[in-house]
C-alpha cells in the first residue's frame, strides 16, 4: 500500500545535498517519489516502502535521518537546533577571537616580518593556533567535504574546506620553505583562513535562526492538538498522554479546554470554537450524536464524547500532514534551479583552476603567483550554492503555511505557482455561491390545488430522489408534519425532474423543458414563473394528470461574503464565470446580484470538464471552485481546483486547493499569496544568480586590469555568509504578508 | 617548463573534477535504474 513518509534530515550543509539525497531514496524498492527539503532539512517520500529501508539509504549516503510523525512535537527538533545553534556561535566566536586581531594587527602593520629574527617561530605559533581554529570551528568544513566528494557530490563544504585550506597551506609553505616562493609573493593568509571561518559559522546560525521562523505555521497547527486527554476507564477519570487514546475511549472535555481526537459526543452539551479547523468564528453549539474534531476549543459546557479517529487520522493531523507534504514540494520552477544546484559546485571548482592559470600564465612578474592563489581561494570562497538551493523552498514554505494560516490548505508547489498565473475564475452554483441549503420560498397552486395538497403530491414523489431540490421539498412537506402518499412507479429523467405514479394519477415535476417534452401546457403559470426566476428562484412546475398544477419557487441563499470575495477577485483583474446546471434566468439572477461577468447556464453535470476545456482552449489560465462530486472532473482538469472544504471528499481529492472555511475569499487569498510567494521566488532566484554571477568573474580578477584592485577574500567570506542570509530573509518577510481585506483566523494569541 | 608543469597540472585538476563529479555518476546511473526497474516487473 503506498504511504507517505515524512523524514527528518540530518547533516545536510548545502543546496548540493539535495541531488545525492534524493539519489538515494529513489535507489530504495518501492520508492514512486521523493523529495528533499533543503530548508525545512526534511524528506518526504512516497511509496510502499517502510521507514527503516529509506533512513538505511540516507546513512549509506552519508546523512543522518529519522521519522517524523504528522503530529510529532517538533521541541525536540527545536531543541537541536538551539544546541547546533549555540556550537556555531562558539565556533564563530572562537575564530574571530584569533583571526581578528592578526588581521588588525596586520593592517596595522605591527606584525613581525617573516625574515625578522623571531619571525620564524612566531609566524609557526600562529601557523598551530589557526590550524586549531581550522579544526574545531571549520571541521564540520572539511568533514562534509570528504563525505560529499567520496559520494561523487560537490557542495559548499567542499568550496570552504578548499578555499581555507588553500590559505592555510599556502601561509604555512611560506613560514617554512620560504624560498620556494618569490620574495614579493611571501604573503600569508592564517588570519583570512581563521575570519572566512568565523564569518560563515556566524552566517550559517544566524541563516539557522531565521529559517527557524519560516517553518513557525506548521508549528502553530501541531500546537493546537493537546498533548494529553481525560479518559473515562473503569469509571474513573484519568489524565493520559494523547499517543495511549484508543478508538471507542470515553473522553471527558472540561471548559476552556481543547477537543484531544476527533469522535462523537455521547453525553452532555457545549458550545465548542472551531474557527481554527472551518473558518468559522461563531461558536457551534454540540449536543449528543454531534461530531467534534481535534484542535478545537470547549467554551462553556463539560461533555463526554467516543473516540473515533485517533493519531494520524485525526482531520487537523491530515492537515498537518497536507500543509507538510505541500511544504516540501517543488514547484516547476525549483526542480530547475536544482538541477543547477547540483552542478554549480563543480563548476565553480574548474572556474576557480581556470582562473588559477590564467593569472599564472598572463599576470607575469613575481606577484604572479600570490594573485593566483588569492583569486582561487576567493573564487571558492565567494560562490555559494546555498543561496540558490535556499530560493525557491525557502519561499515555497512560507507561502504555503501562511495559506494555512488562512483557512487554505494548498496541496503542492505547482499549485502555488499556477494559482498566481490565473486568468478566469470559473464557480459552480449551489454550495460555492450559494450555502448549498435550498428552500421553498414560494408556491403558487393552480386550479383545485392549494399549497398545502400541492406539497403533499410533490412532496410524495421527490421522496424517492436525491436531488438537493428533491429534499428542499421534502423537508418542507415533513416541517408541515404532512403524511406522504405511497408512490407506484418512478422514475427520475436526469437534468429535467421526475416522472411518478400516485393514487392512480401520473404526476410530473421538473423544469420548464420536461413539461415541453410531455406537452403539458404552462402558459398560466408562465409569468409568475418567468418573475421568481428573476428573483433567482429555481422554479419547479408541476404536472397532474396531464394539467399544470402549480409551481413550486426554490431558493438557495447567496453565502453572505460571496458578494464581497468576487468583488476582490475583479479588483486583481480576474474574469469570474459562474458554471451551472440549473436554468438561465436562476443563473443569471444569481450572476447580476453578485456582478459576475459571464454565465453558462443549464450545463449537464457531465459537460462541467469539457467547458472548462474549452475556456483553457482559448488561452486562458482557468481555476474551477467547486464542492460537489459533479464538480470533481472539472476541478481535476483546471489549472488550479478549488473545493470547498464543507463539500465532498470526492471534490477535495480531486482539487489542488481545499478552502476549509468554504468562503471564497479563500480563493483570492490563494491567489495573493502565489503571487506574493512566486514574486518572492524570483527575488530570491535573482539574487542568488546576480550575486553568484558577479561575484564569481570580481573574484576570479577582471576588475583588476581596470581598478588595480583584487578582492579580499575574507570580504568574500563575509559576502557569502551574506547571501544566503539575505534569501533567507527576504522570504521571511512573506510572514507578514497580509491578503487583501481580511483578517487572520488562527491567532498567535490563540495558540 | 615549470610554466609547463604548471599549466599540465592544472588540465588534470579540471579532468578529474569532470571525470568524477559528472562522468562517473553518469557511468554507474544506468544501471541503477536498470536494477529498479527490474525490481518494479
Amino acid at each position: 500500500m503506498s504511504q507517505t513518509l515524512h523524514l527528518s534530515i540530518e547533516g545536510m550543509s548545502c543546496a548540493g545535498c539535495v541531488a545525492s539525497i534524493e539519489k538515494a531514496i529513489n535507489g530504495v524498492d518501492s520508492v514512486t517519489s521523493a523529495n528533499v527539503n533543503f530548508a525545512e532539512h526534511t524528506a518526504t517520500v512516497e511509496g510502499s516502502t517502510n521507514a527503516e529501508a529509506v533512513i538505511a539509504a540516507i546513512r549509506l549516503a552519508g546523512y543522518q535521518a529519522s521519522e517524523l510523525s504528522s503530529l510529532d512535537d517538533t521541541a525536540d527538533k527545536e531543541q537541536a537546533e538551539f544546541v547546533y545553534y549555540r556550537q556555531l556561535l562558539k565556533q564563530a566566536t572562537l575564530a574571530a577571537l584569533v583571526g581578528a586581531p592578526l588581521f588588525i594587527a596586520g593592517m596595522a602593520g605591527i606584525l613581525p616580518p617573516l625574515t625578522g629574527p623571531n619571525g620564524p617561530l612566531f609566524w609557526l605559533l600562529i601557523a598551530l593556533a589557526t590550524l586549531g581554529v581550522m579544526i574545531y570551528s571549520g571541521g564540520h568544513f572539511f568533514l562534509g567535504a570528504v563525505k560529499s566528494v567520496r559520494q561523487h557530490n560537490a557542495n559548499m563544504d567542499l568550496l570552504i574546506a578548499l578555499g581555507t585550506g588553500t590559505a592555510w597551506l599556502y601561509s604555512l609553505v611560506i613560514v617554512i620553505k620560504p624560498e620556494l616562493v618569490p620574495a614579493l609573493a611571501q604573503h600569508v593568509y592564517f588570519e583570512a583562513a581563521a575570519v572566512i571561518i568565523a564569518l560563515i559559522n556566524l552566517g550559517s546560525a544566524l541563516e539557522m535562526r531565521a529559517r527557524g521562523k519560516t517553518s513557525q505555521a506548521i508549528k502553530q497547527l501541531i500546537g493546537l492538538q493537546p498533548k494529553t486527554a481525560c479518559v473515562v476507564r473503569d469509571n474513573k477519570e484519568v489524565n493520559i498522554l494523547i499517543e495511549e487514546v484508543v478508538i471507542d475511549d470515553i473522553l471527558r472535555v472540561k471548559p476552556g479546554e481543547r477537543i484531544a481526537v476527533d469522535g462523537v459526543v455521547i453525553q452532555g452539551h457545549s458550545s465548542l470554537d472551531e474557527s481554527m479547523i472551518s473558518g468559522e468564528p461563531l461558536a457551534v453549539e454540540k449536543q449528543p450524536g454531534d461530531q467534534v474534531l481535534a484542535g478545537t476549543i470547549n467554551k462553556s459546557g463539560s461533555f463526554l464524547f467516543q473516540a473515533k479517529r485517533i493519531g494520524k487520522d485525526t482531520t487537523l493531523a491530515q492537515i498537518i500532514n497536507m500543509v507538510r507534504t505541500a511544504q516540501s514540494s517543488k514547484p516547476a520552477i525549483g526542480r530547475l534551479v536544482d538541477k543547477i544546484a547540483s552542478v554549480f559546485v563543480p563548476a565553480v571548482l574548474i572556474i576557480a583552476v581556470l582562473a588559477f592559470l590564467a593569472w599564472i600564465n598572463f599576470s607575469g612578474g613575481e606577484q604572479a603567483l600570490t594573485y593566483a592563489i588569492v583569486t582561487m581561494m576567493t573564487v571558492l570562497i565567494i560562490a555559494c550554492p546555498c543561496a540558490l538551493g535556499l530560493a525557491t523552498p525557502i519561499s515555497i514554505m512560507a507561502g504555503v503555511g501562511k495559506a494555512a494560516l488562512y483557512q487554505t490548505l494548498i496541496r503542492n508547489g505547482d499549485a502555488l505557482q499556477q494559482a498566481g498565473k490565473l486568468e478566469t475564475i470559473v464557480l459552480d452554483k449551489t454550495g460555492t455561491v450559494t450555502q448549498g441549503k435550498p428552500g421553498i420560498s414560494k408556491m403558487i397552486p393552480r386550479g383545485n390545488w392549494d399549497e398545502n395538497s400541492l406539497l403533499l403530491w410533490a412532496g410524495s414523489a421527490e421522496a424517492n430522489s436525491e436531488h438537493p431540490l428533491a429534499e428542499a421539498i421534502v423537508s418542507a412537506a415533513k416541517e408541515q408534519q404532512l403524511e406522504l402518499l405511497p408512490v407506484t412507479d418512478f422514475a427520475a429523467i436526469a437534468g429535467q425532474g421526475i416522472r411518478a405514479e400516485l393514487e392512480n394519477k401520473s404526476l410530473l415535476l421538473g423544469t420548464r423543458k420536461l413539461m415541453q417534452s410531455f406537452d403539458i401546457d404552462i402558459q398560466a403559470l408562465v409569468s409568475q414563473a418567468a418573475e421568481l426566476e428573476q428573483e433567482a428562484n429555481t422554479v419547479i412546475f408541476i404536472a397532474i394528470d396531464g394539467e399544470l398544477a402549480g409551481i413550486i419557487g426554490i431558493s438557495d441563499a447567496i453565502k453572505s461574503d460571496s458578494f464581497a470575495a468576487i468583488e476582490r477577485m475583479h479588483q486583481l483583474g480576474l474574469e469570474v464565470m459562474l458554471l451551472t446546471g440549473d436554468n438561465r434566468a436562476t443563473a443569471d439572477a444569481v450572476a447580476r446580484q453578485l456582478g459576475i461577468d459571464k454565465v453558462i447556464a443549464e450545463v449537464l453535470p457531465q459537460d462541467k470538464a469539457g467547458q472548462i476545456a474549452q475556456l483553457q482552449r482559448q488561452g486562458k489560465v482557468v481555476a474551477m471552485v467547486g464542492d460537489g462530486i459533479n464538480d470533481a472532473p472539472a476541478l481535476a482538469l483546471a489549472d488550479v481546483g478549488f473545493a470547498i472544504g464543507t463539500g465532498t471528499d470526492v471534490a477535495i481529492e480531486s482539487a489542488d486547493i481545499t478552502l476549509m472555511s468554504g468562503s471564497l475569499h479563500g480563493v483570492v487569498d490563494a491567489i495573493e499569496i502565489s503571487r506574493a510567494t512566486v514574486k518572492n521566488i524570483k527575488q530570491n532566484l535573482f539574487g542568488a544568480f546576480i550575486y553568484n554571477g558577479l561575484g564569481i568573474p570580481i573574484a576570479a580578477g577582471v576588475l583588476f586590469p581596470f581598478t588595480g584592485l583584487l578582492l579580499n577574500p575574507m570580504i568574500a567570506g563575509a559576502a557569502m555568509a551574506m547571501s544566503s542570509l539575505t534569501v533567507v530573509t527576504n522570504a521571511n518577510r512573506l510572514r507578514f504578508f497580509k491578503p487583501s481585506g481580511r483578517q487572520v483566523l488562527v491567532k498567535e494569541t490563540q495558540l | 617548463m615549470n610554466m609547463l608543469m604548471i599549466n599540465l597540472a592544472g588540465l588534470f585538476v579540471i579532468l578529474l573534477i569532470v571525470w568524477w563529479f559528472w562522468l562517473a555518476p553518469l557511468q554507474s546511473s544506468p544501471t541503477k535504474a536498470k536494477t529498479k526497474k527490474q525490481q518494479g516487473n
